[in-house]
């Protein structure tokens, strides 16, 4: 899958590497502030409350 | 079709199952070398055993040891097979009408298979495949000497410290490949036949053919100069779909995994601080517009000190509620629950690892410490007295009487801390509890933020 994303992505070797860091940051801006906060209820590591 | 750029890649195309030509590669001033390939040999799933016939002939091949380079339909190449042996190398899979830019070789190739490196280069009188062998006194470089900008000179340099004159660059080769049904010639000099039914001209494109070079005396066949480690791992397509496959899944795992690391640590602790700016804002706002009401669910309604942990708890607001919107902006106090320095017990939370971790070293806190709580008109000192380490539904730890702890101090306002235990983790919950000591005029501000105050102006 990533190697046939690789050769997806346009240009030379470094153009492809700008591409895919860009790509990257793009996925992580997004799962940020929109994927991981919808998820986070279900995959919580820090819950401090005493619940029933 | 540029050769050196094609990128190896074994599992994008079946491989070997249309590997039954046999070919033939005609060097000048050598004899005629020859592989051959069981044409019967089954498509699917086929062993290196299955398409080699050793029967014919046994001395030229280690079975195990027969390597694809590749093939590459898509491209309309050929199949490349190189032997161990190192001077014999097979095109396959041509199919009649079929053309190959001959040309190319004159370049090289540095191929990556399976278990070894194969270095397929062109010299002046014809193609050589190199095939590196354990125990050569050369150790092959660790740098990657197949790299597109550094290719050329690398095989150059190797190409010179196996022979004993250097090997100049060759000059443009004419060759030709000519296609018949049972195998496939290459030569460095093209042969046109009237037996032959499938002669250059009759191949479509034609075959771009460069000048040929003058001939030369035959070189010895150049014996393996590399010295590698062939792990002898063999894999069938399917197999390796399925690891590539289980490759991929895993490494995005490990992508969000890390992501999410990230999130957690780094992202929400930024998130923190800009919600504790706006809840300690909205505290401060609320103290000048309603002092004296009722906080409600999400409010800010007060400030928190801890001194022993005052590079985290120093002016932290406190809203009323425990949910997340409540946590990331400090701390949240439990809405069924008392108010600062009314009777019962002020529960509040706290996180301990993840959005500024406002609790992450209350494993540092003591007996007698003391947490002190400002709202609009009074500042509440409490002072710690005990601690533990309960399960998550400990809901009793949060009663206006823990455990009959107001028996033992005689103080019926009480505190208590709550946050995660282990710190990176969520089995248990540590608390702490404390009893009010003091209550204090907003104007009389207590000796500990005092102090970091007017430490805070020196």
């Amino acid at each position: 899958m990533y190697s046939w994303i690789w050769s997806k992505l346009p240009g030379g070797k470094f153009a492809k590497t700008f591409v895919a860091v860009v790509l990257l940051a793009g996925l992580a801006l997004f799962m940020f502030t929109i994927g991981f906060p919808a998820i986070e209820h279900y995959f919580k590591v820090d819950q401090t409350t005493i619940t029933e | 079709m540029a050769f050196d750029r094609i990128k190896f890649d074994p599992n994008s195309v079946p491989l070997r199952s249309d590997l039954r030509i046999l070919a033939t590669i005609r060097i000048s001033g050598a004899p005629d070398r020859s592989i051959y390939l069981d044409l019967n040999g089954s498509k699917e799933d086929v062993k290196r055993s299955d398409y080699i016939s050793e029967i014919i002939e046994p001395q030229l091949f280690k079975q195990d040891e027969v390597s694809v380079v590749s093939n590459w339909p898509r491209f309309g190449g050929p199949h490349i097979v190189v032997l161990p042996e190192g001077q014999r190398l097979l095109l396959g899979q041509l199919p009649e009408g079929a053309t190959v830019d001959v040309s190319l070789w004159r370049k090289f190739i540095m191929a990556q298979t399976f278990s070894n490196r194969i270095l397929v280069a062109a010299t002046p009188n014809g193609i050589a495949a190199f095939q590196p062998r354990p125990g050569s006194s050369v150790t092959p470089r660790s740098e990657q000497i197949y790299k597109d900008s550094r290719q050329e000179q690398d095989v150059q340099k190797i190409l010179n410290s196996i022979s004993e004159e250097p090997i100049k660059p060759p000059p443009p080769v004419v060759a030709e490949v000519s296609v018949s049904p049972l195998y496939i010639e290459v030569s460095p000099e093209p042969e046109e036949s009237e037996e032959n039914p499938l002669k250059t001209e009759e191949i479509q494109p034609p075959i771009e053919v460069e000048s040929l070079p003058e001939p030369e005396p035959e070189p010895e066949f150049i014996a393996p100069i590399l010295s590698v480690t062939i792990p002898g791992e063999k894999r069938s397509g399917k197999s390796t779909t399925l690891m590539l496959l289980i490759s991929d899944v895993l490494i995005t795992f490990a992508i969000f995994a890390i992501m999410y690391a990230a999130y957690q640590t780094v992202w929400s602790k930024q998130v923190s601080q800009k919600h504790v700016a706006v809840a300690k804002a909205q505290v401060e706002r609320n103290w000048k517009e309603a002092p004296a009401t009722e906080p409600a669910i999400h409010q800010g309604f007060a400030l928190a000190y801890i001194p022993r942990l005052k590079d985290k708890v120093w002016g932290l607001p406190i809203s009323k509620g425990v949910s997340s919107a409540e946590l990331m902006s400090g701390l949240g106090s439990y809405p069924d629950n008392a108010l600062p320095g009314a009777k019962g017990n002020f529960a509040l939370a706290g996180h301990r690892s993840t959005y500024g971790e406002p609790l992450a070293n209350i494993d540092q806190l003591k007996q007698d410490d003391e947490v002190i709580i400002q709202t609009a008109d009074n500042w509440y000192i409490y002072k710690l007295v005990l601690d533990e380490i309960v399960d998550p539904d400990a809901t009793w730890v949060l009663d206006s009487n823990p455990g009959g702890i107001v028996n033992k101090t005689g103080v019926e306002e009480m505190i208590t801390l709550t946050t995660c235990d282990p710190r990176w983790g969520s089995t248990h919950r540590w608390i702490w509890w404390g009893m009010l000591t003091e209550i204090r005029t907003i104007d009389q501000v207590p000796v500990a933020v005092a102090s970091a105050q007017q430490g805070q102006v020196q």
